[in-house]
């Protein structure tokens, strides 16, 4: 177990720089998640900390100690590939205890023969065969110990990976899209075995993924990353509700935040589609912004003055709740409002209707930078008000 | 059923042709092996007898065991083409993994070079490499046999080719496991290219076991003669060509090739194939 440090780490792959500059402290025993879109540079952060790739200029510790001059194998770190990479001439049982023979024999005492002619040498392959039979037992593999690779599924493959990794109880775990061959439902449930694994091992782990919904579900914290650089860490409620740049906003959630964009009227609050919403960011009167309203936060009514309309262009029934695809006049992107479906009974694709949310619910950014911008309410603690 | 009756034609077409090919092919050695059945006489008579008319299988076949040690020149073959392998896969697969899996500044000059070195036939360099063997002093010795071709450029290629398609994964996952790259060569890489080093085992084994020019060249000695040379030491006996222990010579010496083959065929096709892995 053990914290790491990410310092100032660069990296370029020819002209492109890939990391620019990465800052990033990692608790003891913390899930952190690395989440952002296809070719962000997360694995490539993964694979520095594990020492597979050099940085071009950076550190990283681990026990507060700094491993930049260390091989992979003496971080002791254990890494889970998306593709598994599974020894495939090995049985699952051997390809578990690959990493305890590595460590713990010396290169004679791996030779088949002595490990019969030195005693010393087969009491140290008892105790690997004990290791990995627990391991496998905790992992539910145990019946497999004799397969090959080729002869599991996608899920059986998984575990396995996993359990070459826990076998020899390492100091951080890393997963680089553990789950994404997998098919949805397994995925779905792989999610709460690898959280139980954090859980009950305590170990750290750093979990690569570009789906926000695992990011989301597992972790301790999270950090998104965009084009080589970390654009917000925190823990994944505040991810959602409280985003630091509009692309964090975008990224997180599904469905997607709806961006409406408006401009700074005179008396500070924001006018958008020619309705002013009550709310007053700190911006100079004529900046251009954008609202950000999270789906679930909108509401359908009825059409009403002073209230943004827009056309339902597609009803989508979830059970539960209703997703309701918009069109509103003047915005290119649609807009989706998730709803209680008893609300809807009525509502038709075609219908004009009206929307309603609370201005507390509205996330302003600037409409340039995209940061954030902080803003108050223009009418003192509204309970709601129909913008 | 027009349908089924035209692939069924199309198949008989297709076997048919595959047939004729295989005839061809094998003529040669049915009449080698039927040849070194036959006394003299009968094959001086000529003629298109498959089955001897006058037998004389246990004539032909002492007598090229006896008149020539052939059995030596048999080990000679088998220490010279295994010596030859043995090295070869060697050197070829940790140059094939550096070229394949390894990032360094030249390596796509290397392997434009190995491409080159392909298209060098061997007999151009056979007078440099002669004079090099002669000023090391080791001529007429089995080095001398071995040496020129322990680097296989083909092996390296071959090798090279299936490496790239082995996933870095893998290789990182073995990195991580405290694997050096030597281990990861010869613990991961080779097990999963198995198919590969078996085709590539037969080319080089056929070859040199069945090379002439080159132990013509640096031998002298006859008891190093390999099997080529030796079957051609039936020529040169004063009763000028004797055709049925020359055929017997050639069928014992090709026999273990044959029989090498058809064990290793399943695994040698998917070598060639480079599908093995997948
Ligand atoms: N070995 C490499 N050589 C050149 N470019 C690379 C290499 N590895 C990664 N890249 C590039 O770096 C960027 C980030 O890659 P990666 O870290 O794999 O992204 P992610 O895991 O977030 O999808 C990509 O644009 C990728 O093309
Ligand atoms: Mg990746």
């Amino acid at each position: 177990m053990a914290a790491v440090g990410i310092h100032a780490i660069q990296k370029s792959f020819g002209s492109t720089d890939v990391l620019k500059s990465i800052d990033l402290a990692i608790e003891d025993g913390e899930f952190m998640t690395l989440v952002g879109p296809s070719g962000c540079g997360k694995s490539t952060l993964l694979r520095i900390i594990a020492g597979l790739e050099a940085q071009d200029a950076g550190s990283i510790s681990i026990g507060g100690k700094a491993v930049d001059d260390r091989r992979p194998s003496a971080r002791n770190l254990a890494m889970v590939f998306q593709s598994y990479a599974l020894y495939p001439h090995l049985t699952v049982g051997q390809n578990i205890a690959v990493p305890l023979r590595m460590r713990n024999l010396s290169m004679t005492e791996r030779l088949p023969l002595v490990g019969r002619l030195s005693p010393k040498a087969a009491g140290k392959k008892v105790e690997i065969d004990r290791q990995v039979r627990r391991v496998a037992e905790q992992l539910d593999i145990a019946h497999l110990l004799d397969r090959k690779p080729k002869q599991l599924s996608g899920g059986q493959r998984q575990r396995v990976a996993v359990g070459r990794a826990m076998v020899r109880d390492p100091n951080v775990f890393l997963m680089d899209e553990p789950l994404s061959n997998l098919d949805a439902k397994l995925r779905v449930h792989m999610r709460t075995e690898i959280a139980d694994l954090h859980r009950s091992l305590g170990t750290t782990f750093i979990y690569v993924t570009h789906d926000q919904a695992e990011a989301m579900t597992m972790s301790s914290r999270i950090a998104v990353m965009m084009e080589g650089d970390l654009i917000q860490v925190a823990p994944p409620a505040e991810v959602y509700d409280d985003p630091a740049d509009i692309r964090v906003a975008e990224f997180i959630g599904s469905p997607k935040i709806n961006i409406l964009s408006g401009i700074v009227t005179n008396q500070g609050t924001v006018g958008c589609n020619g309705v002013e919403i009550g709310i007053q960011p700190d911006c100079p009167a004529g900046a251009e912004v954008k609202l950000g309203v999270r789906p679930e936060k909108l509401e359908i009514a009825g059409p009403a003055p002073g209230r943004l309309t827009a056309e339902i262009r597609h009803l989508e029934n979830l059970g539960p709740d209703m997703l309701v695809h918009l069109r509103m006049r003047d915005e290119a992107d649609p807009i989706v409002a998730r709803c209680p479906a008893e609300n809807l009974r009525t509502a038709r694709v075609g219908d004009q209707v009206g929307l309603v949310f609370s201005p507390g619910d509205v996330l302003v950014f600037d409409g340039t930078t995209g940061l954030r911008q902080p803003s108050r309410f223009a009418v003192p603690a509204p309970e709601k008000i129909h913008a | 059923m027009r349908y089924g009756t035209s692939t069924k034609l199309g198949s008989i077409a297709k076997h048919a042709v595959l047939a004729l090919g295989a005839v061809f092919i094998l003529a040669p050695f049915v009449q080698m092996i039927s040849t070194s059945l036959k006394s003299s006489q009968d094959i001086a008579q000529g003629g298109l007898n498959l089955i001897p008319r006058e037998w004389a299988a246990v004539e032909n076949y002492s007598q090229a065991l006896n008149a020539t040690p052939l059995l030596q020149y048999m080990l000679n073959g088998v220490i010279v083409t295994v010596c030859i392998f043995a090295m070869q896969v060697l050197i070829a697969l940790p140059c094939a993994y550096a070229l394949a899996k390894l990032r360094w500044r030249g390596r796509s000059t290397v392997f434009a070079l190995v491409l080159m070195c392909l298209l060098i036939p061997p007999h151009a360099v056979a007078i440099p490499v002669y004079i090099l063997l002669f000023k090391m002093g080791i001529l007429d010795t089995y080095a001398s046999l071995i040496l020129p071709f322990i680097i296989s450029v083909f092996g390296i290629f071959l090798m090279r080719q299936f490496f790239m398609t082995v996933p870095d994964d893998l290789i990182d996952a073995a990195r991580m496991d405290g694997m050096s790259e030597f281990a990861i060569v010869w613990r991961v890489m080779a097990p999963t290219a198995v198919p590969a080093l078996v085709a590539f085992g037969i080319f080089s084994v056929i070859a040199h076991w069945n090379d002439y020019f080159w132990p013509l060249i640096v031998l002298s000695s006859e008891e190093l003669y390999t099997p080529p040379l030796g079957i051609a030491t039936f020529r040169t006996a004063e009763v000028g060509y004797v055709f049925g222990p020359l055929m017997a010579a050639a069928t014992m010496v090709i026999a273990p090739l044959v029989i090498a083959f058809l064990f290793a065929q399943r695994r040698f096709i998917e070598g060639i194939t480079l599908t093995g892995m997948k």
